[in-house]
């Protein structure tokens, strides 16, 4: 079995690699494929056209400029071959630099072009939507594993009081911002959530304190909560959900765009981590390097954070590149459907989608397919190799 | 057993219905509201349209407010949810907002209204709806001052208007209880009494499309998993019978390219290659196709299974795949074990003691996982039903969210989430059968 291990470990190198490429051509979709040129001397002064925004500069009377090895942008269309001309098809071009090497679409868009900004949407959606999963997981399947059943009490007056400040805040949040939000700049809205933040977790603090020290003096009766108990119902109840209904009635409800769907993946996929994380911290809960560091008189939260967590890696990570292709693929069969981004954001899926308006256009159907069949393969094929790593 | 999962039921009620108030809020916060975009669509004059808009909108309960109490600014008024139109209900509490007091333009529209009744000057009272900011009255009434005469009450609220600003009102909130006389209640209560499968849409019940819609999705759910199981566990015993053999590797790295193929890329490259007539034309390209009751048996299964063939596979290969390579590496695992070794020695053939003693010990993490298998049934159940537009669960979902149907997209959801129990529920069951463990610890007990 070892020569097959060493097989293994040497093509998920392959896809390690075939991921980074991914990475690196997304950062550089917009200087890869731009109708405007990267490098421009006009008027004997130099500039970077790809940069900035705004229609494309004219080049008549340009002296000198290097255009990007792709000459067509996210949303720029080649009228001339608009209607599905195929990469093998005669095209009316004066040199091969603007030939469209994969094909184009019905509208004229160059298809080699939005599968490179298909990739920026998918590094978004795969790092986006993962990262929110991983950060409730997380901290989910940690309390939940740090504080068990009977970690945590709590008595009338303290519910009460937190409960109220909660109201509070949410009052807070509905009279605060300007009523038109969407005229506020974004700095406004950040600073205005911030301040409501920093407003309820400074209450929040304060009666805590209070609290404390009140019941140091008083010693009311304290009641356990179960609270792990109560937190795995909830990941069993969302498990039984099925995912891609749950997303779907989520985003449709709320408006479109990138980073809704980002949000709502994140938000409905963070039940594997949670359990997988919360089995990672009972199991080393029983270790002996907890034990000792309890003896040494370190607290829960530095246990947790400092010597559990990093113990807890490698399986979080196998989590995190099935989760990335997971992730990936739902974005790609919702614009397959039409239901997740705008028309204009590029994806994979939406590209793919388009091939079922014409059967002919074998191109449209079978490039933006491989892309994501090759990026499933690779995430997939890495979290293989990881979890095989730790037999 | 039965306790274990009529808890698990009943976990489910306070889920549900956080579900159900998460979509509710979602469903208020949209911008478009279904009933107005329905009928927006029409050729109807506009007053047609608000007439037909208030009509639905009170048989269905929706000029009702939302929940069952509600917080807002104090600018925002309690019966603004009487305006049937949403952008205006937009303009005057943007302006409201501004002024700092509802009364007042409160008594605004009330002019606009009588203005609009004389059919000379309804132009003038369409163009004040617009409007939604006192920069933008000041400039409508630089532009209209010759008009005064039309409506000088009008004129000079407008005047007053602009001369108000209380901004404290708008930090201060005011809190409503809206009881019963609440669209949440409506619902939640229809959902009792027979009303659960309304739709916005069309405005009538949709039970019976929904009925069927279901039969689909679930007999082409069992359909694809009984298909994949046939598969998966005579090929994966093979390959664990001789790993590394040729059939092994060719197993293996079939099916994990299979698990990495979006069904959808899939789903459309056969369309393309088998049924579209641009290369071959084997397969009809979507639908179940017609049926009648004089066909044959034979007709019927022709027609059915060449309509049914793409999709089923489509549908089955990927959760094929991971059945495979599941029940292989639990098999590996087993084949290690010391009984498995024991059971050589008391000289049954390796199949046989992989087929007898090891299978059924493999077979238990198989079962949980089919069992969890049902919620992706159903999500793959959403894109192949759209793909090959076949009249199921999936597709039906699909046309609701587009129509923000949100009442007819929580039953689905909620029919999405008693299917999956269900399958969680006989997944438990067959684990008991399975694993005799369980059943001595429970007799212990």
């Amino acid at each position: 079995m070892k020569s097959n291990r060493y097989i293994r470990l040497g093509s998920a190198r392959r896809s390690l690699r075939f991921l980074k490429l991914l990475v690196v051509v997304a950062i550089l979709a917009p200087a890869l494929a731009n109708e405007k040129p990267l490098l421009l001397l006009e008027d004997g002064a130099w500039s970077l056209p790809f940069l900035k925004s705004g229609a494309a500069p004219d080049l008549t009377n340009a002296r000198f400029y290097i255009p990007a090895p792709i000459p067509y942008g996210e949303s720029s269309i080649d009228y001339a071959h608009s209607g599905y001309y195929s990469p093998f098809s005669k095209q009316m071009h004066n040199s091969w630099h603007q030939r469209h090497w994969l094909g184009t679409d019905g509208l004229g868009r160059d298809v080699l072009s939005q599968l490179i900004y298909g990739c920026q949407t998918a590094l978004w959606v795969g790092l986006g939507a993962v990262s929110i999963a991983l950060l409730i997981g997380l901290f989910i399947g940690g309390i939940s594993a740090v504080l068990g059943d009977d970690q945590l009490k709590y008595s009338r007056l303290r519910i009460g009081l937190m409960s109220l400040i909660v109201l509070f805040s949410i009052g807070l949040l509905i009279v605060l911002p300007p009523y038109q939000v969407e005229t506020a700049s974004w700095l406004e809205v950040l600073s205005l959530l911030g301040f409501c933040l920093l407003l309820s977790l400074l209450l929040f603090g304060l009666s805590h304190w209070l609290l404390i020290k009140w019941e140091k003096k008083a010693k009311p009766t304290l009641k356990p909560l179960a609270l792990d108990l109560y937190l795995n119902r909830l990941v069993e109840v969302i498990e039984s959900l099925p995912l891609i209904l749950l997303i779907l009635a989520l985003s449709s409800l709320l408006q479109g765009g990138l980073a809704s769907l980002i949000l709502v993946i994140g938000l409905s996929s963070w039940t594997g981590i949670a359990k997988m994380f919360r089995a990672e911290i009972l199991r080393a809960k029983e270790m002996g390097y907890v034990e000792s560091g309890r003896a040494l008189g370190f607290k829960d939260a530095r246990l947790l954070m400092v010597h559990m967590l990093p113990n807890a890696l490698p399986p979080i990570l196998v989590k995190v590149s099935f989760g990335v292709a997971a992730v990936i693929l739902i974005e790609a069969s919702f614009s397959f459907l039409g239901l997740g981004l705008s028309a204009e954001e590029a994806s994979w899926g939406a590209l793919l989608a388009e091939s079922r308006n014409n059967f002919e256009a074998w191109w449209i159907a079978l490039f933006p397919g491989l892309a994501i069949f090759f990026t499933l393969l690779a995430c997939n094929k890495v979290g293989d190799a990881l979890s095989n790593s730790r037999k | 057993m039965m306790a274990y999962f009529v808890r698990r039921l009943l976990w489910f009620i306070p889920s549900l219905v956080g579900i159900s108030v998460l979509l509710f809020f979602l469903a208020q916060a949209g911008s478009s509201d279904p009933v107005v975009s329905k009928w927006e669509k029409t050729d109807l004059n506009p007053q047609q349209k608000i007439a037909k808009i208030k009509e639905d909108k009170q048989k269905l309960g929706l000029d009702l407010p939302s929940f069952y109490f509600s917080f807002h600014r104090q600018t925002v008024p309690d019966t603004l949810h009487r305006i049937y139109n949403s952008k205006l209900q937009d303009n005057l509490t943007s302006l409201a907002y501004e002024v700092g007091s509802w009364e007042a333009v409160h008594h605004y529209y009330a002019q606009i209204k009588k203005l609009h009744r004389n059919p000379k000057a309804a132009h003038l009272a369409e163009e004040l709806l617009q409007l939604k900011s006192k920069k933008e009255l000041t400039a409508w009434l630089a532009l209209h001052e010759n008009e005064r005469s039309k409506s000088p009450e009008l004129f000079e609220r407008i005047k007053k208007l602009l001369a108000m600003e209380v901004k404290s009102a708008r930090y201060r909130l005011s809190f409503q209880w809206n009881g019963t006389a609440s669209q949440y209640h409506q619902w939640l209560s229809g959902l009792f009494f027979n009303q659960w499968d309304r739709s916005i849409l069309s405005g009538q019940k949709e039970g019976k499309r929904l009925y069927k819609a279901l039969q689909w999705t679930f007999c082409l759910s069992l359909l694809s998993m009984l298909l994949a199981l046939l598969i998966a566990i005579p090929c994966g015993i093979q390959a664990a019978l001789n790993p590394a053999s040729l059939f092994d590797r060719i197993c293996s790295t079939l099916f994990f390219g299979f698990y990495s193929i979006p069904n959808f890329w899939m789903a459309t490259l056969l369309l393309i290659l088998f049924a579209s007539g641009s290369f071959l034309n084997w397969f009809p390209l979507y639908g179940v196709g017609e049926i009648n009751a004089s066909m044959s048996l034979g007709e019927l299964l022709q027609i059915r299974l060449s309509h049914l063939a793409l999709p089923l596979f489509c549908w089955t290969y990927g959760s094929l795949a991971y059945f495979f390579r599941q029940l292989r590496s639990a098999l590996l695992i087993e084949r290690q074990e010391n009984y498995f070794i024991a059971a050589q020695a008391k000289g049954l053939s390796e199949r046989m003691a992989l087929w007898k003693h090891a299978f059924r010990n493999a077979l238990l993490p198989l079962i949980s996982i089919i069992g969890g298998a049902l919620p992706a049934l159903i999500s793959g159940s959403i894109i192949i039903e759209s793909i090959f537009n076949l009249p199921g669960l999936g597709r039906l979902s699909v046309e609701a969210f587009l129509a923000r149907d949100y009442p007819l997209i929580f039953t689905i959801v909620l029919l999405g989430a008693i299917l999956t129990l269900l399958g969680t529920f006989l997944a438990d069951l067959a684990y008991h059968w399975a694993d005799p463990r369980i059943r001595m610890q429970k007799q212990k007990a």
